[in-house]
Parts: structure tokens; C-alpha cells; sequence
């Protein structure tokens, strides 16, 4: 179709500029030298990851992120791998019900069920606390769990198992040897990933001691724009791109996100 | 044989096998349904200063929000700049998606990295740049506009920021949808098309795009739900001066510390998004149903 129509490639490669462009602006600002901003910047330095690296509220609210994005990536990675195979074992019509379920998170708004999860967790007493935070990011990254699994693990795990199971190899054999290495799709690093970034649930749900990364810059970002801001985003940013550009290459996660856009 | 045996015996069969799929559904019930459920009770209490919700039940907070004009204008604005977001992603995703499906493995990597990058890296990031760029003095957008001894509209805490800030965040799931419905059409229809001499804007007209029309139509219901409950482009982008639902809630429920006015704002989101899936939705069985019977 359209073979290298000039108009086609144009549009296509303005909107990509248009994409990655901006992310090149954080990076040069994050080695300029003003305090104020300039762009483009007019010399080099590297005093401003300095500052951010010596920043203890930031290396604070990246713990926080570490520490919630492994917690909540785990749950998403279990929870999912039993969608996955639980739906299995079900009639089509009922799997279409559950799929429906399933999708809930991702229909409604996220700054709604944070508001939700806001009052919820008040309620229950885990409003700022680090369990409640990693609860709601569990249900923000889950659907993309699901996804990942769903899509590496063969249709009929569950048969496979059992296979295993009367050739005679133990539930410990089996976990390790079948179920296993279908988690190592991904998921959890994928999930890791959404929590990291993830800044509404946090905004709503985190404390003072408990806020992530996105959180810490979201204030940073209303008080003022500094260069300190451009480094950590740098470093956030390259940390988040090197993954990315990893999983792409390893299992192809925009595969996996079409299927999702699609159905 | 299972409806005749006790009810105990059939709760504990029916645990034992549907166990894994019981889980994963009880969470999402506690963790998510629940939450949801108290916003919207929440939203049908009267504020207290000091308790921040009482016990008394109202209709008030939806009331003074519809019967204020300034809200009203706060709901069309989300209405209006997420829909434009959606034509501006409907028009720029058949370009994209066209490229991707041409485009070598090089070319396709970098392609797909720039779609994939405003979906995962953060929003707290992905406004950045934005501000320093628009920003109204030193930024390189207003300047590069008075290089050509143009006066540079408003950009920064504007519609028209907070519109380059959705486009830039949320219009990629457009591209997302369109792509994967390109991929479903077979190329030999538009081959057949072209062999019988159809210029290639007329197989696009005539064949590709009714062809794609379901896919355009679920980028459409993704981008358009996304862009109205998007909340830290608007945020950043717009400030208090261009409020949108989601930013009035979150100033709401965080600065004024009224809850259920938040709750009742959220509501409003809410349906909001209720509608807009029930009316895509509709859209997009009726395409599909016609395409059935072609």
C-alpha cells in the first residue's frame, strides 16, 4: 500500500519526532549549567545529579518505589499467572465473564479508584502505609500481568501440568519445570515497570514517609522547575528506557499491549 | 451428581476446582469493587468541616456541582479537548500505522519505541519537557512563533497546552488499534483493488479504512476514556486555570480536603466513562455486525 509515499512517511515521522523529541529536551537540560532554565542549555555539567543523587528525601521516595513496585509486580505476576490458568478450567461463556471482570481496572479512570482506594484504605486503617499503596498498585499493574502471561503461556498450561504430574513428577517438580519458566515472560519486570511510573494511586494513598519517585517529582515540579528535577527525570527516564528496550527486544511487548488495544 | 449432594460437599468441590480462578476475583472485588463502591456512597454524604464526611445523607453534592455554571464548564472542557485528542490521534494514527507495517526492522524498532514510551514512562516525566518548552518567556515554542514575527498564543496554563499535553500522552493507543486492525486486513483485497486500477487514496477510501473502521472506533473509545479521566498532563499543563474533572477532583479531595464533593466529581467521571463505553461500544458491535455480512 502507499509505498513510500512521501505524505505517509512525512506524517509518520513528524508524529515519532514529535514523541521522542521532548525526552531529548530533559536530557540536555539536565546537563546545562543556569540554575534557571534555558533551553537549549548553554554549557555542561553534571552538579545537578550531583545535587539530585545527594537529595535524601528523593533517594527516600525511590526506595519507596523499589521496594512497592517489587511487592506489587510480585502479587500481579501470582495473581495472574492464576487468572491464566484458573480460566483454563472454565466453560467459554463463563471465561467471558471473568475476562470482563478482569478488564474493570482498566475501564474505569485511575484517578477514580484512587479517590476510592483513598477513602477504602482510611477506613481499614492502611491509608499511608506502604501495604495499602502496594495493594492498589497491584490492581494498576495486574491487567498488564495477565496480558503477558496469557500471551507466552501455551493455551492449556493447566493440561500440561497435569501431563507432567502423571509422567510422574512431583508439584514441586512441576512448578519449576512447567509453570515456572512461563513467568519468565517478563511480567514481572513489565509490572515493576507500570508501578514504578505509576503517579495517581500514589498521590492519593501515600504519606509523607511512604511517597514514591513520581510522587516526589510531581511536588518538585509544582514548587519549581529546577535542573535538579531534569537529572533524576534523566536518570528515571534511562533506567525506564534501557527495560523497555530490552523486553521489546526479548519478548515484544507492543505485541502484547496491541492484542490488549484491539480486543 | 453434583446437585445432589450436600451443599457443603458442592461449596468445597466447587472451591477445590474453580480455586484459581476465585482468587484473582475475590481481590479485584475487595481491592477494587470495594473502593469504587465507597466513593459513590461516599458521594451521597453531606461534607463536615471537621469530620470531613458526616452521616447525613444528600443529594447536594451532585446538585451544587450541576447547578453550577462553572463546573458545567469544567465537564465540557474535558468533553471537548478529549474528543479533540481523539480526532487529532484518528487522523495521525493511519500514517503511523502504515509506516510500522512498511517499515524495515530498524526503522520499526525505533517506531515502536516511540509508541511504547508514552504508555510506561511516567507522566511526571513525560510533562516535563513540555514545560520547559512552552513555557512563555524563554520557551523554544513561543520563541520559535516570534522568530516569524508572530505573537505566540497562550500555551503554557491553556487549553491548548493541556490539548498537546493529551495528544502527546494518550494519543499513541489510537496508533495502537488502528495498526493491529491494518494487520487483520488481507493484503490481497488491496491488491485486488489496485489491479483493477483503483488509485491509492480510493483503495485507502474504499477498502482499508470500512475495513478498519472497528479498530478506529476501539482507538477511539481508548483514547477518548484515557484523555477525560487523564489527570497529570492537565495538572501540570493547565493548572488551576484550565481545570478539567480530574484535576478539580484531585484539588477537591487534596487541597480542600472535601471528600464527598470529590467523590461527587469522581461520579460524575464516572459516568461519564459509562456512557462513553455503552455509546462506542454500540458503535463499534454495529460496525463489527456489518463487516460480518460483507
Amino acid at each position: 500500500m502507499f509505498k513510500g509515499s512521501p505524505v505517509v512517511c512525512g506524517i509518520a515521522w513528524l508524529f515519532c519526532l514529535f514523541l521522542l523529541a521532548p525526552l531529548a529536551v530533559i536530557v540536555a537540560v539536565s546537563f546545562g549549567t543556569e540554575r534557571f532554565i534555558v533551553f537549549p542549555p548553554t554549557g555542561f555539567s553534571l552538579r545537578w545529579y550531583g545535587e539530585a543523587l545527594s537529595n535524601l528525601r528523593l533517594i527516600a521516595a525511590t526506595w519507596n518505589s523499589v521496594k512497592v513496585g517489587a511487592a506489587a509486580g510480585l502479587l500481579a505476576v501470582v495473581l495472574g499467572l492464576l487468572v491464566v490458568r484458573g480460566q483454563d478450567r472454565l466453560a467459554p461463556g463463563k471465561r467471558q465473564f471473568f475476562n470482563l471482570v478482569f478488564l474493570l481496572p482498566v475501564t474505569v479512570p485511575s484517578i477514580v479508584f484512587a479517590i476510592g482506594l483513598m477513602f477504602f484504605l482510611r477506613s481499614i486503617g492502611l491509608l499511608n502505609s506502604t501495604t495499602g499503596l502496594t495493594l492498589g498498585h497491584t490492581v494498576v499493574t495486574f491487567p498488564y500481568a495477565v496480558r503477558m502471561i496469557a500471551a507466552s503461556a501455551p493455551r492449556g498450561l493447566a493440561d500440561l501440568e497435569r501431563a507432567a504430574s502423571i509422567l510422574g513428577a512431583s508439584p514441586l517438580q512441576v512448578f519449576r519445570r512447567i509453570t515456572l519458566p512461563s513467568l519468565r515472560t517478563g511480567g514481572f519486570l513489565f509490572a515493576f515497570l507500570i508501578s514504578a511510573n505509576n503517579v495517581t494511586i500514589a498521590l492519593f494513598v501515600a504519606g509523607a514517609r511512604t511517597e514514591t519517585l513520581p510522587v516526589r517529582m510531581f511536588h518538585m515540579t509544582i514548587n519549581e522547575l529546577s535542573p535538579v528535577l531534569a537529572a533524576i527525570s534523566t536518570l528515571f527516564l534511562a533506567f525506564t528506557m534501557i527495560a523497555l528496550v530490552g523486553m521489546e527486544k526479548l519478548i515484544g511487548v507492543y505485541r502484547t499491549l496491541e492484542a490488549r488495544g484491539s480486543g | 451428581m453434583l446437585a445432589s449432594s450436600p451443599l457443603h460437599a458442592r461449596i468445597w468441590e466447587g472451591t477445590r476446582r474453580y480455586w484459581q480462578i476465585l482468587v484473582p476475583t475475590l481481590f479485584i472485588l475487595f481491592v477494587f469493587a470495594v473502593p469504587i463502591g465507597q466513593l459513590i456512597v461516599t458521594s451521597f454524604y453531606a461534607y463536615d468541616p471537621l469530620r470531613i464526611v458526616s452521616d447525613r445523607l444528600t443529594i447536594e453534592n451532585y446538585t451544587a456541582i450541576l447547578s453550577n455554571s462553572l463546573l458545567w464548564a469544567v465537564i465540557s472542557r474535558t468533553i471537548v479537548l478529549s474528543l479533540l485528542t481523539t480526532l487529532i490521534a484518528g487522523v495521525v494514527a493511519f500514517p503511523v500505522a502504515f509506516r510500522l507495517q512498511q517499515a524495515g526492522k530498524a526503522e520499526r524498532f525505533v517506531l515502536v519505541m516511540a509508541l511504547l514510551s508514552p504508555i510506561v514512562v511516567s507522566p511526571v516525566v513525560l510533562a516535563y519537557p513540555w514545560l520547559v518548552l512552552l513555557a512563555p518567556n524563554s520557551g523554544l515554542v513561543p520563541e520559535t512563533i516570534r522568530f516569524f514575527g508572530l505573537t505566540p498564543p497562550h500555551l503554557m496554563y491553556s487549553n491548548a497546552g493541556v490539548l498537546i499535553g493529551l495528544v502527546y500522552g494518550e494519543s499513541v493507543f489510537m496508533v495502537l488499534c488502528v495498526h493491529a486492525a491494518l494487520e487483520n486486513i488481507p493484503l490481497s483485497l488491496v491488491r485486488a483493488s489496485r489491479v483493477l486500477g483503483a488509485t491509492p487514496w480510493q483503495s485507502f477510501r474504499r477498502v482499508i479504512l470500512p475495513l478498519s473502521l472497528p479498530g478506529l472506533a476501539s482507538g477511539a473509545l481508548l483514547v477518548f476514556s484515557i484523555s477525560t479521566s487523564s489527570f497529570m498532563m492537565p495538572y501540570l499543563l493547565g493548572g488551576r486555570q484550565v481545570p478539567v474533572l480530574a484535576t478539580y477532583a484531585y484539588d477537591m479531595a487534596s487541597v480542600l480536603m472535601n471528600w464527598p464533593s470529590a467523590a461527587a466529581v469522581a461520579g460524575i467521571l464516572l459516568t461519564l466513562t459509562g456512557i462513553s463505553v455503552g455509546l462506542f461500544g454500540r458503535w463499534i458491535s454495529k460496525l463489527e455486525r456489518e463487516l460480518g455480512n460483507v
